[in-house]
């Protein structure tokens, strides 16, 4: 992975200091509420319900276990001894307390972390594939242009005053694991007839109050000009993008106003007076930077001696987890391992101290010392050999952390909701235990095969549940809680927005609303076709009238609301 | 060098300064006056297009913030010297001292600021960070302040 040079070391010794600084002028009232916001922002603290959350950045979700083990102790020291993954790939703290911030930001600065612009309207941190490097349907390791972009981003003198928070995915594989299409700007790495590495460039999408799958501006942006051409986009934005409505404010409302070949126009008109000049990629800092993830030091290993590790263990519970959890690798007798987060009893994404040190400990031993954090809120150990998979999975079931439910209903991606969050509309956290709670039977679980389950607590859509095969919203009536499904939203191959069922629900009744929607996937599937997939063959009717029609279960009363 | 105008003091200014915020020109009548060695004031609700052609004879162009969380500044900013524009760059308004540094490198070399403002905090603010990532561009070279 990336290593901190001593300049990149000196900025961000000059961040804590500033920072610290900050808060003293904040303290001592030098600085007003409305001036200190959005620095603080940038420095990834927001005041919350029950205290600031303090967010983390892991630059495209990848650290060290040197890094998790200081997460660890910083949330014994100064938190309540746990974290949250968040679905851009960086860990929440929930309880800091203001005061002990820049001592926390100090102590993440030793190991080379930091919380700069993690919040805040500026460039976010960048995300991309969590199994970047090992995929096997990889065709360009997108982590050293995410690394390009995490530095071109950072402290950008232009664009730490957006008019909105602006966030960044690449990939660089053929299935598209980054939402590519659900961000302010999505980049596919790509290969042109000569071979030579390029952009696509995908710019509006966003979930949110608008949601909107973003549109291709670019097919091939050659690679020595992508920061450029990011910067041209950025320089539109900053300059057109609304500021008189912060929910009309995110690029996708611009584009959408302009229209995307009126945007692309502008944007070429700003990249000409940038084109060779500012921030072009040389080869040689593509080769440096390239340097940093060149390919683990990997045993050889046979296939047929892999082959052997593993029909040598015959636990049902070990073949589930593996052929659930684990997925191939590029290098033989190797494969990536997805830890999940969503063990029934712990909120999906959350994280305790002893969990972050035997996943430190367990990534020392079989992964070559590093992590991901996915997007969708589990951890992965990108490179362990085969015959170390079942050792692995032991020591996670001594960390219950061995759930075998990646890619599955109960593999949920939620928000915190409204137990910590002071934008949320309805606690979603509650919603999604019952659904563990209820849809806890494997066997099940694996005939349904692979489904995306997303909920957020309120339309800001933080659990991205428009992508959700099935999404589940918050809403609030009157003063109570209430939750609207949709159905047929897909991250990838192609990314599309969920239609809504009908009118929301009670929470008790959620799992309730689960079932039948599957039972009609149940009925209505043919040989081996995904939910999603039937989904759009058969369209929202039939679920509609199981769930709403007159021959829906009459055990389950529905307290719809109009 | 960075330029320091005091809002309160001119007065006191040596006489490089004599072009004060004061009497800069706003964007319409600027046009109307036919002048192209006045002093030009501009905000963010100045469009691009409506912006003179030439810049070279401008000595000085006011940049008045609102707000400063409006960020469009800087890109006006880097806008204007990547456009030719040589003369001193002022900012005035509501921009905090937390900002200095981007503004310089934004193409801003000249700031009027409020006489609470301690010059030694200015400097500091102004040089705060030893580690830039991004590369300046040709036309910033000049204007830049460190």
């Amino acid at each position: 992975m990336y290593t901190y040079s001593a300049e990149d070391r000196q900025l961000l010794t000059e961040r804590v200091a500033q920072f610290r600084g900050q808060t003293d002028r904040f303290l001592s009232g030098e600085l007003s509420e409305e001036q200190f916001r959005p620095l603080r922002l940038q420095n990834g603290l927001y005041i919350q319900r029950q205290a600031p959350m303090l967010r983390i950045a892991i630059p495209y979700g990848l650290m060290s276990s040197t890094q998790l083990r200081r997460v660890a102790d910083i949330t014994r020291r100064y938190d309540r001894g746990y974290a949250h993954i968040s679905t851009r790939q960086n860990i929440q703290l929930n309880w800091p307390a203001l005061e002990h911030v820049p001592d926390i930001l100090r102590d993440l600065a030793e190991v080379d972390l930091h919380c700069i612009q993690t919040s805040g309207n500026c460039i976010r941190n960048t995300t991309t594939d969590a199994l970047a490097g090992v995929a096997v349907d990889e065709l360009i390791d997108p982590r050293p242009y995410c690394e390009l972009i995490r530095q071109w981003s950072t402290l950008h003198p232009e664009f730490a005053f957006l008019p909105r928070k602006f966030k960044i995915a690449v990939c660089g594989s053929d299935r598209d694991r980054a939402a590519i299409y659900s961000h302010d700007v999505g980049i596919a790495l790509v290969r042109n007839d000569d071979g030579e590495i390029g952009a696509k460039v995908i710019v509006g999408g966003g979930l949110g109050r608008t949601p909107i799958i973003g549109q291709e501006i670019e097919a091939f942006v050659p690679i020595a000009e992508l920061l450029n051409y990011l910067e041209s986009v950025l320089r539109v934005y900053n300059l057109l993008g609304r500021r008189d409505n912060k929910y009309k404010a995110r690029i996708k409302i611009l584009v959408k106003a302009m229209g995307v070949e009126a945007f692309r126009d502008a944007v070429h008109a700003e990249w000409s007076t940038l084109k060779g000049d500012g921030n072009l990629i040389t080869a040689q800092q593509l080769d440096a930077v390239s340097a940093h993830f060149s390919p683990m030091p990997y045993q050889e290993i046979s296939a047929e001696a892999a082959d052997a590790a593993l029909t040598a263990q015959t636990s049902p519970l070990f073949q589930r987890w593996l052929d659930t959890n684990t997925s191939a690798h590029q290098q033989c007798g190797y494969r990536a391992v997805t830890i999940s987060l969503k063990t029934p009893g712990q909120a999906p994404g959350d994280i305790t101290a002893e969990q972050m040190d035997a996943l430190a400990d367990l990534a020392d031993t079989f992964s070559f010392g590093e992590l991901r954090n996915t997007h969708e809120q589990n951890i992965v150990l990108a490179d362990v050999a085969i015959a170390s998979l079942y050792p692995l999975w032991q020591a996670l079931q001594r960390v219950n952390l061995a759930t075998a439910n990646i890619g599955h209903l109960t593999d949920m991606i939620t928000c915190p909701g409204g137990d910590f969050c002071s934008l949320a509309n309805a606690r979603s956290l509650p919603v999604a235990e019952a659904i563990a709670q209820r849809f806890d039977d494997l066997d099940y679980l694996y005939d349904l095969g692979p489904i995306e389950l997303n909920i957020s607590g309120c339309m800001n859509a933080c659990g991205h549940h428009h992508i959700g095969h099935i999404g589940i919203l918050g809403v609030d009536k009157k003063g109570e809680e209430f939750f609207q499904v949709s159905l047929g939203g897909s991250q990838s191959a192609p990314a599309r927005i969920g239609q809504i069922l009908g009118p929301s629900f009670k929470a008790e009744n959620i799992p309730g609303v689960i079932a039948d929607l599957l039972q009609v996937y149940l009925e209505q599937r043919q040989e081996g076709e995904r939910f999603i997939d039937t989904c759009h063959r058969i369209g929202i009717e039939p679920f509609k009238d199981s769930v709403y029609g007159p021959h829906r279960s009459q055990s389950k009363s529905l307290d719809a609301a109009a | 060098m960075a330029r320091i105008v005091r809002s309160q003091s001119h007065s006191t200014l040596p006489p490089e300064h004599a072009f004060a915020s004061a009497v800069a020109v706003p964007l319409a009548d600027w046009h109307a006056k036919g002048d192209t060695r006045l002093p030009l004031l501009l905000t963010v609700s100045d469009s691009a297009e409506a912006l003179p052609t030439d810049l070279s004879r401008i000595p000085l162009i006011v940049f008045e913030s609102a707000d400063f969380n409006d960020g469009r500044l800087f890109s006006i900013g880097r806008a204007l010297r990547q456009a030719g524009f040589s003369g001193e760059l002022r900012v005035s308004g509501d921009f905090l001292p937390d900002q200095l540094q981007y503004l310089s490198r934004c193409g801003f070399d000249s700031f009027e600021v409020p006489d609470t403002w301690a010059e030694s905090d200015i400097e500091q603010q102004l040089n705060w960070f030893s580690v830039t990532y991004q590369s300046t561009p040709a036309a910033l070279e000049g204007a830049r302040v460190e």
